[in-house]
């Protein structure tokens, strides 16, 4: 069987760094983008199984990409996380809106995020 | 005025005779005289004006009954005063055998007049409209005479009587014509005062007659020398 | 009515209007006008009156005049009649008629003489020679019957009387012809000259009335038209149209007022400019508020994120390496790996404490308006604090009342209140219990925590809610916490549109209770 993708698209090298520590005792292939733009990018190329999205991201926004992503009849059935530091009200129903399928709030407990990857694409 | 009454009438003549000394026989000059007033002895009766009815043209609207007029003293004018028996021998001025009654604003002018007996009165129209000359004396003839302005009528009186005048048309004009028998005969001035001259001293009975408060008699003794002053009071009616 | 203004009739009424005398002269003289022509009118028919009434007189006398002249006729004729009569009866009385009739015919013409015009006189001198003749042949006729001398009289009155009749018959008649043709003449010269007065008369108060309508008019119009100008200028100028002006030919209180509106017009748009610039300024500023609070909002995500961020990986690291994904934790290294997550956690809530505050104070905190349950809230609660209090040795109860409905309001929020209640209470207890309980009254929640801690004195209770104030400085450090919990759920319960309060006693205990509406609608205090 296929190794499930998790494409992790966050602009701070440390918190790349924490989800790449968390999935290298597992089974999950990371996949890794800086920006927005390259995130959509490598969405469209290789088609993960999972896609975590940071919202603040430097030359595409997070939602914006997301938008995009849903745009797309390829990308459009990913399940999507975006990760928001919910700065203004409103921040979960704007990532909900533009099409997230969850959220998570940072600064987020590893586990949680463990525990929202295995609920979307469940180890066996 | 004092009230005369015959007793001092009698007392006064008693004087009047002693006085004068004996009456026997008349002196030559026949020069008493007789001087009297005569008054009314009452209140003055009150005026009460005629009313015109017609002709007021000339005649006015209404007239003062002359009938008797009395002066502020009570001098009672044209009363006729006269001797009721004159001195036979002594002949007084006569009387003027003529004289004239005039018709003025409808009233006769002199309402009374004097002719001797035998006299003659030329009645005057001075009123430019008919009169209209009336009288019924007992004595005299009657007359009834219409009379236009300017015409004279004469008419003669051979009796002597006093004869009211009127006028057919006028029924308020009153002349009286006193016919004379003697020419002892005066009527009284507007004061009431008469005068008899040439008198034969003596007695005699004067008669005063006024329209219209009748005839009365006053006795009175004339003297030679002075003139017999008498007043003579008439009742008033 | 304009179009008679246009006309002749405008000059004149511009002319009053600018004679400078008061409105309250002008209608005086206007009204003393009308009197005036009115005493005017009344002068003139007095005149007419009494002019017909003369003239009547005239004709009355005329007509008197024309009677006697036919009763002179008739006089002599019944003269001649007695006579006759006279003759044939030969009695005093039919003479006496005779003499009465020629008396009345004196007496009449009589009359006639001192009333007679020019003219006549000379024909009744006439009469009156005739007259005096006729009277002394009657006085002899009459004189002649009274003496029985019929045969004289009958002559007398053939060769005499008949003559001096007949031409005093002619005299009469011409007499009579002429006083009725007096009177005809006066008749018709009465009545042109009432046709005149009465022609005169409705000249003169058809001009009356018209000098009455027409100064009426001029006088009433010369107000009018400045108060209808008024009229039109005030309706400009309730529609916003300032700075116009009005000019008006008056010259008395209407000029006046013309020049009061003109000014006030001129006010008005100086005002409104001002009130334009004002405007501007205010859009401006308000446009520079807007960026400001942009501003604000974007610092606010920046700041977020940029302090969350390097927090997620501090927290991240500790704790996957607490995990032992990095290998099994030397023993010694465990507790300052728990120190550092720890503070970690510390600091993250000082954290959220700002930003939430910050939010408030920028009014951007917006409460995500949503059904939650009490019961949910408060088991949470107790949940969470449940361990706390078993450290502590605390009796910690939290109950809600069964029959509340589902509330509406921010869960999230009212949830963040409570905690921060239950935990300064467990914060502040050593011994004895905390207790929550949450009770509906009339439509309102109110959410209770009371425990048997430390209280707080009296004088600090009114300083409880303010920003960073704990009690003491010392608590602060001796307990821990940011001083920012109790404002920001002050805040955050006033924002539901509920209040807060709490009971206290040093040493003994406290009570804080804040109440929100069961349906909140997050409206803003």
């Amino acid at each position: 069987m296929r190794d499930r993708t998790v494409l992790h698209i966050e602009d701070n090298e440390y918190n790349r760094k924490i989800v790449r520590q968390l999935l290298s005792r597992t089974s999950y292939r990371l996949l890794e983008a800086a920006d927005g733009e390259e995130g959509l990018a490598v969405a469209q190329r290789e088609l993960p199984d999972l896609i975590l999205m940071d919202v603040q991201l430097p030359k595409l926004s997070g939602l914006d990409a997301t938008r995009l992503l849903r745009a797309d009849p390829r990308t459009a059935k990913i399940p999507l996380v975006v990760v928001t530091s919910f700065a203004l009200s409103g921040d979960d129903r704007r990532a909900m809106d533009a099409g997230a399928s969850a959220y998570l709030a940072k600064p987020y407990s590893p586990r949680d995020l463990m525990a929202l990857i295995h609920r979307f694409l469940p180890e066996n | 005025m004092r009230t005369l009454t015959p007793w001092r009438a009698l007392l006064l003549g008693l004087c009047a005779i002693a006085l004068v000394g004996t009456p026997a026989a008349p002196r030559g000059a026949a020069a008493g005289t007789i001087k009297g007033t005569v008054v009314l002895k009452g209140a003055t009766p009150e005026i009460k004006k005629l009313a015109v009815t017609i002709d007021q043209y000339v005649c006015g609207k209404e007239k003062n009954p002359e009938d008797l007029v009395v002066s502020p003293q009570g001098g009672i004018r044209s009363a006729v005063v006269w001797l009721d028996k004159p001195p036979a021998a002594a002949s007084g001025e006569a009387l003027p055998s003529t004289t004239s009654m005039d018709q003025k604003e409808c009233m006769f002018a002199p309402r009374l007049v004097v002719v001797p007996a035998g006299g003659k009165i030329d009645f005057l129209n001075s009123d430019r409209l008919l009169h209209n000359l009336h009288a019924t004396p007992t004595a005299n003839p009657p007359f009834n005479r219409t009379q236009p302005k300017g015409r004279t009528i004469t008419i003669s009186f051979s009796h002597p009587e006093i004869i009211r005048v009127t006028c057919d048309l006028h029924s308020w004009m009153r002349g009286w014509v006193v016919v004379a028998e003697h020419p002892f005969y005066a009527f009284t001035n507007g004061a009431g005062e008469f005068e008899l001259r040439g008198l034969p001293a003596g007695r005699y009975t004067l008669k005063i007659w006024q329209e219209r408060l009748g005839t009365i008699a006053r006795d009175v003794v004339v003297g030679d020398q002075e003139p017999t002053a008498v007043t003579v009071e008439m009742p008033a009616r | 009515m304009m179009a008679l203004l246009a006309s002749p009739l405008g000059a004149p009424v511009r002319a009053v209007a600018r004679i400078r005398a008061s409105v309250h002269v002008k209608l005086l003289a206007g009204f003393l006008l009308i009197t005036l022509l009115f005493i005017a009118i009344t002068a003139v028919s007095l005149r007419t009156v009494t002019e017909t009434a003369r003239q009547t007189n005239l004709l009355d006398q005329a007509h008197v005049r024309v009677g006697w002249s036919r009763l002179i006729e008739h006089a002599l004729a019944m003269q001649m009649h007695f006579t006759s009569m006279a003759l044939l009866a030969q009695s005093e009385d039919s003479v006496s008629l005779i003499l009465r009739e020629n008396n009345r015919f004196n007496d009449t013409l009589a009359r006639l003489e001192t009333t007679a015009p020019p003219e006549e006189r000379a024909l009744i001198q006439a009469i009156r020679g005739a007259q005096d003749d006729a009277m002394a042949t009657v006085a002899d006729i009459a004189n002649a019957l009274r003496d029985r001398r019929t045969a004289d009289a009958m002559t007398a009155l053939r060769t005499r009387q008949e003559p001096i009749y007949q031409k005093i018959e002619s005299l009469v008649g011409s007499l009579v012809a002429a006083e009725e043709k007096r009177m005809a003449s006066l008749r018709t010269s009465i009545e042109a000259a009432q046709g005149r007065s009465l022609s005169q008369m409705a000249g003169f108060a058809v001009a009356v009335v018209a000098v009455a309508l027409i100064a009426g008019f001029v006088i009433s119009w010369s107000f009018i038209l400045p108060v209808r100008g008024f009229h039109g200028f005030l309706s400009q100028v309730a529609e916003g149209r300032f700075g116009g002006s009005i000019a008006v030919p008056n010259r008395d209180e209407f000029g006046e007022l013309a020049e009061r509106m003109n000014w006030m017009s001129g006010e008005l748009r100086r005002l409104d400019d001002e009130q334009r610039v004002a405007a501007a300024t205010l859009r401006g500023l308000n446009d520079r508020l807007e960026l400001a609070s942009r501003a604000k909002s974007e610092f606010l995500a920046n700041m977020s994120h940029e302090l969350r961020t390097p927090l997620n990986a501090i927290l991240g690291f500790t704790e996957i390496m607490l995990d032992e994904l990095y290998g099994e934790v030397p023993p010694n290294l465990r507790e300052p790996l728990v120190d550092i997550q720890t503070n970690g956690r510390h600091l993250l809530r000082l954290i959220n404490d700002v930003l939430d505050l910050s939010k408030i104070e920028a009014g951007r905190l917006e409460l995500g308006v949503e059904e939650y349950s009490v019961q949910e809230i408060v088991d949470v609660v107790h949940t969470s604090l449940k361990s706390l209090a078993i450290e502590k040795g605390l009796a910690f109860n939290a109950s809600a009342a069964p029959d509340i409905p589902p509330a509406r309001g921010d869960g999230r929020r009212i949830m963040q209140c409570l905690m921060n209640l239950a935990g300064n209470a467990l914060k502040f207890t050593h011994h004895g219990r905390v207790e929550i309980d949450v009770r509906l009254d009339g439509g309102w929640l109110t959410y209770r925590v009371s425990d048997t801690g430390i209280g707080i004195p009296k004088e600090e209770v009114e300083n409880i809610f303010a920003e960073f104030r704990q009690v003491d400085t010392t608590i602060t450090r001796e307990y821990g916490g940011t001083g920012l919990g109790l404002s920001i759920t002050k805040r955050l319960v006033e924002l539901h549109g509920g209040r807060i309060g709490v009971e206290s006693e040093l040493g003994k205990g406290s009570r804080f209770f804040f109440t929100v509406p069961l349906h909140a609608d997050g409206g803003h205090p």
